[in-house]
């Protein structure tokens, strides 16, 4: 059940409709970088070199704590759909010694829902707080040749004015999530595999028929992650193969802390992972420990054509994990 | 201030740190299929034929081990697609007999795929040593390579918090409730949909057996438009104040059309349905309306629920 992600307006303590006190303090709000960065462009891969956009940013305003409660993004209807398929993206909070959401840059179509289907950062993950004037910072990725890639994005959310500090209850309020903020924050774990030559992206490339790959989802040190969603996507080389073009891949997904396998049989791809639009929710989180890792074998149900796989979680990092 | 907070993570006052919350510590979330020694795994359901199967409380690797509590449904059928897959299947627990279901429910009615996965509202649960059989019955078609899963979660003791307990209430709710699928009563397994002339009425009523009906949501499957109308015959009352449009107003697997609030039907009851063909051809209708069969009387309903009722805080949080 998704929670109304803003405060309620109407207040009647006599039985009288007004506007409550709480509007002028809070107000939903729409983030979106200057127009100026809009929309990103990143150029085609060139030999061995990704195309890479310019930084653009999502800036809090002067007067205001921003919480971002969803994600929407999308392509501008002339890129090449090879490039909408692989085209990834880089967010990194400034406020926080540049602390990175992901550990390597994730696919866009698996963090950036659409108008519609947002990707729920407050449902699936935890909301990010941004103090007034602090940045999130994103970069794209091109991974693709075959042409430039022109992405917008835009963040929905809530505004907390810096004058509702000035009331005692709501000033401790936010000054708690503020330091929750500190700690907890939400996060996209792909895998540590560079498929392709000379990529510098976490795909695997699966040639057919091929042996199964073994790739490894890694919490560092200091994170312990609570990993709620799957989202995926295949890319196929060309048509016209023999296999089960439906599904394309299957996987086995093992807790290497714990030796369980998470299936009792492999898991083919409708099955197992959606997109940041409606992403596949684990029925229960996996929970990483720190320096533990979840480790997928990826089997590839295509005859005679390869095709590059892309997988994240996405979820929830503490902050200097803690082991049970 | 509406809260935002992830329910994933709490506080630990006494620590002053953020922490896993304490019910998600002690769980994997699992796929479960049926068992295959092929790796890629598909079901062939030969045109006009059935297969069994069957699906096992998974191995653990642990001194005790953990039932299998399943909330959501999906499947991928490699030769029709999925919106067009015409496969029937009969789910019945081997320890017990029981049927999940009165018939064969059309599997989209029943199953989702993982971007929109059906979900149980009441958890299906394997215990301990406990296995489901399956039956798949191809209803029109040629024959397709079949895949279905169920997801949910085991329980480990990562923690030490984990005790036997747990596990015994999970598997007391299995005595308690489990869910259910109601069809008309028409056909057969292989054939479950009502088949209605173009402009006529169907009528059929179905009697509840085994244990009172909490009927929770609806689905239907059919080729055609058609309106709806159900009665509980004992106490003569209409769910819905008059026909209803089938495309307007009841669901799909993916999106089901849940009851505002569950109507009960106790076990001896009835419920007709009425079926209209509004298409104006020959119309196959699968008809599911989904819920919970609850197993003890009445009275004792709500202190039997008690304490499993935790069970199902993950659902309706969804």
């Amino acid at each position: 059940m998704l929670e109304l992600p803003m405060p309620t307006l109407l207040e009647t303590p006599d039985n009288n409709l007004y506007v409550g006190p709480l509007r002028s303090a809070i107000s939903g709000a729409v983030f979106v970088p200057p127009s100026a960065q809009q929309p990103a462009t990143a150029s085609a891969k060139s030999g061995n070199g990704n195309g890479f956009s310019a930084p653009f940013v999502i800036e809090s305003p002067s007067d205001a704590y921003s919480e971002l409660l969803t994600l929407v993004g999308f392509h501008t209807s002339t890129v090449p759909s090879d490039v909408q398929n692989r085209l990834l993206v880089l967010i990194t909070d400034i406020s926080r010694g540049e602390r990175k959401l992901m550990n390597y840059p994730i696919p866009v179509n698996h963090i950036f829902g659409t108008p519609q289907n947002p990707f729920y950062l407050h449902e699936w993950a935890e909301p990010l707080m941004l103090q007034p004037e602090q940045i999130l910072m994103f970069q794209l990725i091109n991974p693709s040749t075959a042409g430039s890639a022109s992405y917008s994005i835009m963040a929905g959310g809530r505004k907390f004015q810096k004058k509702c500090m000035t009331n005692p209850k709501m000033t401790e309020e936010i000054k708690a999530l503020l330091q929750r903020r500190k700690k907890v924050y939400p996060f996209f774990l792909t895998f540590d595999n560079f498929g392709i030559a000379g990529s510098n992206v976490p795909v695997v490339t699966l040639a057919a028929p091929s042996s199964p790959a073994n790739v490894l989802f890694n919490a560092k040190r200091d994170q312990t992650l609570i990993l709620t969603t799957i989202m995926g996507n295949s890319v196929v080389a060309s048509g016209g193969d023999t296999g089960d073009t439906q599904e394309n891949f299957a996987v086995d997904l093992f807790d290497d802390k714990t030796e369980q396998q998470l299936n009792n049989q492999p898991i083919t791809f409708n099955n197992l992972a959606g997109t940041a639009q409606f992403p596949f929710v684990l029925p229960s989180p996996i929970v990483l420990e720190p320096l533990t890792a979840i480790r997928a074998q990826i089997t590839t149900l295509l005859n005679t054509t390869s095709q590059d796989i892309m997988l994240t979680f996405g979820g929830i990092c503490i902050d200097e994990g803690i082991e049970f | 201030m509406v809260s935002t907070l992830s329910k994933f993570v709490e506080y630990d006052k006494a620590a002053k740190r953020y922490r896993v919350a304490e019910k998600y510590r002690d769980r994997f979330p699992t796929w479960l299929t049926f068992e295959r020694s092929d790796a890629k795994l598909p079901l062939s359901v030969a045109a006009s034929g059935a297969t069994t199967t069957g699906m096992f409380q998974p191995v653990h690797q642990q001194r005790f081990s953990t039932p299998f509590v399943g909330i959501y449904s999906t499947f991928a059928d490699s030769t029709d697609l999925t919106p067009t897959s015409n496969v029937a299947v009969l789910i019945q627990d081997m320890a017990s007999g029981r049927r999940y279901m009165n018939r064969a429910q059309h599997i989209r009615n029943i199953a989702g795929i993982a971007q929109n996965p059906f979900i149980f509202r009441e958890p299906l649960i394997i215990p301990t040593y406990n296995q489901l059989k399956f039956e798949y019955y191809k209803i029109t078609g040629g024959a397709v390579n079949f895949r279905h899963y169920l997801h949910g979660w085991r329980y480990f003791d990562r923690s030490g918090a984990n005790d036997l307990k747990k596990m015994k209430d999970i598997e007391n709710r299995v005595q308690i409730a489990t869910p259910y699928f109601l069809s008309p009563e028409t056909g057969t397994n292989a054939a479950p949909g009502a088949v209605v002339s173009g402009n006529a009425t169907f009528m059929n009523s179905v009697k509840i057996g085994g244990g009172h009906f909490q009927m929770l949501g609806m689905t239907y499957v059919s080729t055609g438009t058609f309106t709806l109308e159900i009665i509980d015959v004992e106490t003569r009352r209409t769910i819905m104040n008059g026909a209803m449009s089938a495309a307007g107003s009841i669901g799909t697997a993916k999106f089901p059309r849940l009851l505002d609030v569950p109507y009960t039907v106790p076990m001896g009851g009835q419920l007709r349905m009425t079926l209209v063909d509004t298409s104006g051809s020959s119309n196959t209708i699968y008809l599911c309306l989904f819920g919970r069969l609850i197993y003890v009387p009445l009275r004792d309903v709500e202190e039997a629920m008690k304490d499993t009722s935790y069970l199902l805080e993950d659902i309706f949080q969804l």
